[in-house]
């Protein structure tokens, strides 16, 4: 599992998947993941919050057996966070790697979630990345880094939920392949959302059932459907012994909605599921 | 005899000496009188009569004629001695009081006693004395009065309240003499009859009092109060309650006075709103009274209910649950369920609507059928899942075509030859809706309530299969149902079997009559064919017409029994036969349970793949019932106007959407939610017109164009600004490069913030002007004729502005404002709305965020022409969405109107509040709306449709103008 990036620690190796994370293929994302390793294409993954891409994504490194390193995009988040900067140490200044230059230079996947919240500049550094250059510009210390054929760039983007401002620019866009995401069909889900908390097979059911009934509500008021990671949550409540009328409120209702009439829907579905 | 007539004489000569006419009538009366007195009163009475004398002959003449009959009406003549010492006592100080007590004497004495007399008599007297300011006519009226209606009121009035009742007149007489009314006298007149409309004493004590401490106020209360309270009082007819109201209603009294009419009025009205419940009146009416203390008129407002909070108090304590408390969130329940659009409509539930379109759950306004409001709540959760169920598994679904192959060779003869008939016209294999089927069998009421049994059966168990939470929510209904079912066997055989079945389909079990049980039992086994996951609608088909058969060829057998029984010919069809003996075999319609609504088998969905109806339907036989029954769907008030097909054929689907067609919810009061997809929109962008109107407008407003735009270029803001302490940027920010180095120096660790950045600097706002274009605003501005076209050489402003409509200055406005921000370069967009229904709202650019301000723009804003009707809400929305697509960060919605929002069924409130919801849902998404009318009445309604919206009403339009740029430039800076 990937760890702080931003530790003193050069090692690439602490970035290795060394127990395979749980995933069930939908479709033929796999494959698709894959073939695009193979011929060095970026990737995109599009998709709501919660579908599973991040796993997926922890998924791959561990099949193609490349360290992950995976950087959460911030509004704050500039080039020199993803390339790397100078650090005093003492009286004297050294160099640290940013993880986007980690991967670049030993080879793995750089997976940039929620790439649209980061600043506009990343841009510049992901540009040059993902054309047939596969170069990487360091302009503090006017280097050009060529990637490893090891390194694969990877970002996810939703495309619903952010404002219109933050919509990613076409001609990011086109720099790479989109594997789109989806919650996962009823019985997948309930399958994952069993082995992932460990309750029943009727509580999975149950719980995704519910999901499919609050994602019903997305643009009826609600912004996102309620998440696969959400479900498992809820089920994570169950299996501890937390009433299912509770833990659906606490896990689902409340998580996804302010608006309290839709709250209360919620909670009424989940009392009718359960 | 002598000697009694000797007495007489010396009485008369006693009496002439006061008067001679008396004294004549004294010798026709006295010798009858004195037979009927003992000598003691006898004195009395010609003591009377000659104190009467005194003062006035009249009097004493006739006291002295109708003595003889008043005498006789004393049922105990020794009380005749004591009425009269009263009587002197009375007539000392005013004879005619005295004469009418005398004549009253004998009806009132039984219910008073001679004990009662002297106190009776002196209220009179006061009365008289009180009155008597007001002229002695009167005051003599009102005592007399009094004395008239005292035996009367002891009719109705225990004794002991008689002071009380009396005393009431007194202080009503006390006002008179200062109002100068006559208030006390009408209260004589009237009171025995209004007490008498209260037919339980115990409640005259309360209502004098309350009516004495209200005439402590105002005598016109107190009369209100006494005149309207017993018809109430009559009304709420239990005696507990009445009670209960007159005890606030002194409450009140005392409190604020002015309120008890008000309360007294709406008491029957609220008492229904608390569901009868008297500790929720009382609880209702005390939270009145806690603000009757502070603010009499707010409480006034608040009794009378025409106060949001008292009816929101009363929902408060009610037990009883509103759907529109919960009618949003109840909709959001049922789409979340099913999947589909739902609308939710108030009704009663299952008399609704006839027809539905699909989707359409209607519930009723109020369930209090508990005494807990979640249990109430339940059931609404229960009718609405039901509801999303048919939705969700298919009930209005059409029909496999292989359905009536399956089930030919069953077929009854009559039902076949419909068939037949009916499915010529069709296209083979094309689906067919359920309706059209059951329309077909000859005894279609039979077959249509089988239906229903089934269907809902099948769906209450699927629901139940895959919703394990809501049995305790459906059991818990459905056992408060059928206890108001029906008893078997007290039914008509053919009601019996249908209403066992319906028992059976959600209880398995049931009493059924010995005499049924066997085809009952029959009929459940089909039944419950259709209870499993994987039934469809086409299995309720199968089942229902597999029960149709069972159930026609039983009571067919009935029938059969019953004519030979009788010995009667059996001539008849057998079909005739049935039809004959409807009444006997009971053939009313079965009432479903109320949390179903009624299945109607009309709306059938128009799912993909399925070819639409009315074009399947085409080239059909008469005889088929297909037809009747979906022309009015089609022409019902699902789709609002019946002859838009013909004039709008691009409306005929309504999901078909053109290039800048939108749909928008619609605010509705009445349930609390929206309409969803209500609205349609559709954008326009007018022609360009001749630059006549512009060059005329830039005429007459140059020099103030000119000033304008150098004024707003004043406040367009540097191009860019340095930004200090930033992460990145062209240069190093030297002071915080310094105090870097020193934070280093000091072995802290130093900010990295060193440089300065110029960025470019914007206003950032994006403004958006809507402006309401209803015909309304051709209305012209001033007094003189539009008809005089001002000639150049008048040509000045003034004579202009005479003959200029209210459009033409919104225009001149706008091509000023526009001006303006293009000077001061904010983005900004011009858009008109008009339109006529809900699905023809035009919306007019005439400039767009992203268009430059040039002569074409110019050209469509003094094109603008007034038309058709304004449905504010769908254009606010519209605006909404398009500002919320501007990368601004203020965000302007300006909305210039000339009056209410008018447009098709968009009146009155609804259309109020939908405007206030479309303006609180922009507000709420981060845009900043501002109103500006220049309707000069606006300020009635404009509080409630702006709300907490900020607004400005240009009583002078002419200055509108002017005031635009000005109103924009306060908003922006």
């Amino acid at each position: 599992m990937s760890q702080g990036i931003k530790g003193q620690e050069q090692g690439i190796e602490q970035y290795r998947i060394t127990k395979e994370p749980f995933y069930l293929p939908v479709k033929d994302e796999i494959h698709l993941f894959q073939v695009a390793y193979k011929s060095r294409i970026p990737v995109m993954l599009k998709g709501p919050t919660g579908c599973g891409k991040t796993r997926f994504v922890e998924h791959m490194a561990y099949l193609l057996k490349v360290p992950l390193i995976t950087v959460a995009c911030h509004e704050d988040l500039t080039a020199s966070d993803l390339v790397g900067r100078y650090l005093l140490k003492g009286e004297e200044t050294i160099w640290v790697d940013g993880p986007l230059t980690l991967a670049v230079k030993h080879g793995g996947i750089c997976y940039l979630d929620e790439v649209v919240e980061a600043r506009k500049d990343t841009t510049v550094v992901i540009h040059p990345l993902t054309d047939a250059r596969r170069i990487l510009p360091i302009e503090k210390k006017s280097q050009i880094v060529e990637a490893l054929d090891e390194f694969m760039l990877v970002i996810s983007y939703n495309p619903g939920y952010q404002s219109v401002v933050k919509d990613l620019k076409q001609s990011t866009k086109q720099r790479f392949l989109a594997i789109e995401f989806d919650y996962p069909p009823h019985d997948l889900e309930a399958r994952i959302v069993q082995q992932e908390s460990g309750v029943k097979e009727e509580v999975a059911r149950a719980l995704v059932k519910v999901g499919e009934k609050v994602r019903n509500l997305k643009n009826h008021g609600l912004e996102e459907g309620v998440s696969t990671r959400l479900l498992i949550y809820a089920a994570n409540l169950i299996r501890e012994g937390v009433d299912p009328h509770t833990a659906g409120d606490v896990a689902i209702a409340q998580p996804i909605t302010d608006d309290t009439d839709m709250q209360r829907s919620i909670r009424e579905i989940i009392t009718t599921v359960f | 005899m002598d000697q009694n007539t000797s007495r007489i004489d010396q009485l008369r000569a006693l009496i002439a000496g006061y008067s001679e006419k008396a004294a004549a009538v004294y010798s026709e009366t006295a010798p009858e009188v004195l037979t009927l007195l003992s000598t003691q009163a006898a004195n009395r009475w010609v003591e009377m009569g000659c104190l009467l004398a005194e003062a006035s002959a009249a009097a004493a003449v006739k006291y002295f004629r109708e003595s003889p009959e008043i005498l006789r009406a004393f049922t105990d003549r020794a009380n005749v001695e004591p009425a009269l010492e009263v009587g002197l006592r009375l007539a000392s100080q005013n004879y005619g009081i005295a004469l009418e007590y005398f004549r009253q004497c004998p009806s009132i004495l039984p219910k008073i006693g001679p004990r009662g007399l002297w106190e009776w008599a002196r209220i009179a007297a006061d009365l008289d004395s009180q009155s008597s300011a007001l002229g002695g006519s009167v005051g003599y009226g009102t005592a007399i009065e009094y004395l008239k209606s005292g035996t009367q009121i002891l009719d109705h009035l225990a004794p002991d309240q008689l002071s009380n009742w009396a005393q009431l007149g007194l202080v009503l007489a006390q006002e008179d003499r200062k109002s100068k009314d006559f208030l006390s006298l009408e209260y004589f007149r009237l009171s025995p009859e209004l007490i008498g409309q209260v037919a339980s004493r115990e409640l005259h004590p309360a209502l004098l009092e309350i009516a004495l401490q209200l005439a402590k106020t105002s005598s016109k209360l107190a009369m209100e109060f006494l005149k309207h309270s017993p018809a109430i009082l009559a009304v709420l007819n239990r005696l507990q309650i009445q009670n209960a109201v007159l005890a606030i209603a002194k409450t009140l009294a005392e409190v604020a006075p002015s309120v008890v009419p008000e309360f007294i009025g709406h008491s029957v009205e609220a008492l229904t709103l608390a569901e009868g419940s008297l500790i929720q009146f009382q609880q209702w009416a005390q939270k009145g009274i806690a603000i009757a203390r502070t603010n009499q008129e707010r409480a006034g407002a608040y009794f009378s209910l025409k106060l949001k909070i008292s009816h929101d108090v009363l929902r408060q304590l009610s037990k009883g649950v509103y759907l529109r408390d919960i009618s949003r969130m109840l909709r959001l329940y049922a789409e979340g369920l099913c999947g589909k659009p739902v609308e939710i409509n108030v009704g009663s539930g299952p008399t609704g609507l006839p027809t539905k379109p699909e989707g359409a759950i209607t519930l009723p306004e109020k369930i209090a059928l508990f005494t807990q409001p979640e249990d109430n709540f339940r059931f609404y959760k229960v009718m609405t899942f039901h509801e999303s169920g048919h939705l969700e598994f298919g009930s209005y679904k059409s029909l496999s075509p292989l359905i009536i192959n399956e089930i030919e060779d069953d077929m009854e003869f009559g039902l076949k030859q419909a068939l037949k008939v009916h499915l010529a016209g069709t296209n083979q294999g094309s689906p067919i809706a359920v309706q059209d089927l059951l329309g077909q069998f000859p005894d279609t009421p039979l077959a249509r309530n089988l239906w229903t049994i089934v269907e809902e059966g099948r769906i209450d168990y699927l629901l139940r299969h895959e919703y394990m939470g809501i049995r305790r929510d459906m059991d818990f209904v459905i056992d408060q149902q059928l206890k108001g079912r029906p008893t078997i066997s007290e039914l008509p055989p053919r009601q019996a079997i249908l209403e066992a079945l319906l028992q059976l389909s959600v209880a398995d079990t049931t009493e059924v009559p010995l005499a049924i049980a066997d085809e009952v039992a029959k009929a459940y086994a089909i039944l419950k064919t259709v209870q499993h996951p994987n039934a469809t609608v086409d299995d309720s088909f199968k089942a229902a017409h597999s029960l149709y058969l069972l159930i026609k060829k039983y009571l067919q057998g009935l029938k059969t029994e019953a004519a030979t029984d009788t010995a009667g010919p059996q001539a008849s069809t057998p079909e005739e036969d049935f039809q004959d003996n409807r009444v006997d075999m009971g053939h009313g319609t079965l009432d479903n349970l109320s949390y179903r609504n009624p299945l109607d088998l009309q709306c059938t969905s128009g799912g993909p793949g399925q070819p639409a109806n009315p074009e399947s339907s085409k080239g059909k036989t008469p005889t088929s019932l297909f037809k009747e029954i979906k022309v009015p769907q089609q022409s019902g008030e699902t789709l609002p106007k019946g002859d838009r097909i013909q004039t709008q054929p691009a409306l005929r689907d309504p999901e078909r959407s053109e290039p800048g067609t939108y749909y928008y919810d619609e605010w509705d009061i009445a349930t609390g939610d929206y309409r969803p997809r209500w609205c349609r929109l559709q954008e326009r962008i007018p022609e360009d017109v001749s630059s006549e109107v512009v060059d005329r407008i830039k005429g007459e407003y140059g020099a103030i164009i000119s000033l304008l735009r150098r004024y707003f270029e004043y406040l367009r803001p540097e191009a860019f600004k340095k930004i200090k302490k930033q992460l990145y940027g062209e240069e190093i920010d030297l002071e915080s490069a310094i105090a870097s180095f020193t934070e280093r120096r000091a072995g802290m660790s130093p900010s990295d913030r060193v440089y300065t950045l110029r960025q470019k600097k914007t206003r950032d706002v994006s403004a958006a002007f809507l402006i309401d274009m209803s015909g309304s605003t051709s209305k012209l501005i001033g007094h003189s004729s539009p008809t005089t076209h001002p000639s150049p050489l008048v040509d000045n402003a003034k004579a202009w502005r005479a003959g200029k409509r209210v459009i033409d200055v919104e225009k001149e406005g706008l091509l000023l404002l526009a001006e303006a921000l293009d000077a001061i370069g904010d983005e900004f967009a011009m858009f008109g709305f008009s339109g006529h229904s809900r699905n023809q709202v035009n919306f007019y650019k005439f400039k767009d965020f992203d268009e430059a301000l040039a002569d074409p723009a110019r050209q469509r804003i003094g094109g603008i022409q007034p038309f058709g009707q304004n449905r504010d809400g769908t254009a606010i929305r519209h605006v909404t969405a398009k500002l919320l697509g501007r990368p601004a960060k203020i965000k302007l919605l300006i909305l210039l109107s000339d009056g209410k929002p008018l447009d098709e069924e968009y009146n009155g409130v609804h259309a109020l509040e939908d405007t206030r919801m479309a303006l609180r849902e922009a507000r709420a998404r981060g845009i900043h709306p501002f109103c500006i009318t220049v309707d000069r009445d606006a300020r009635e309604y404009i509080q409630e449709m702006y709300g907490e919206i900020s607004y400005t009403i240009i009583s002078n339009i002419s200055a509108l103008p002017q005031r635009l740029p000005r109103i924009y430039k306060q908003l922006t800076s």
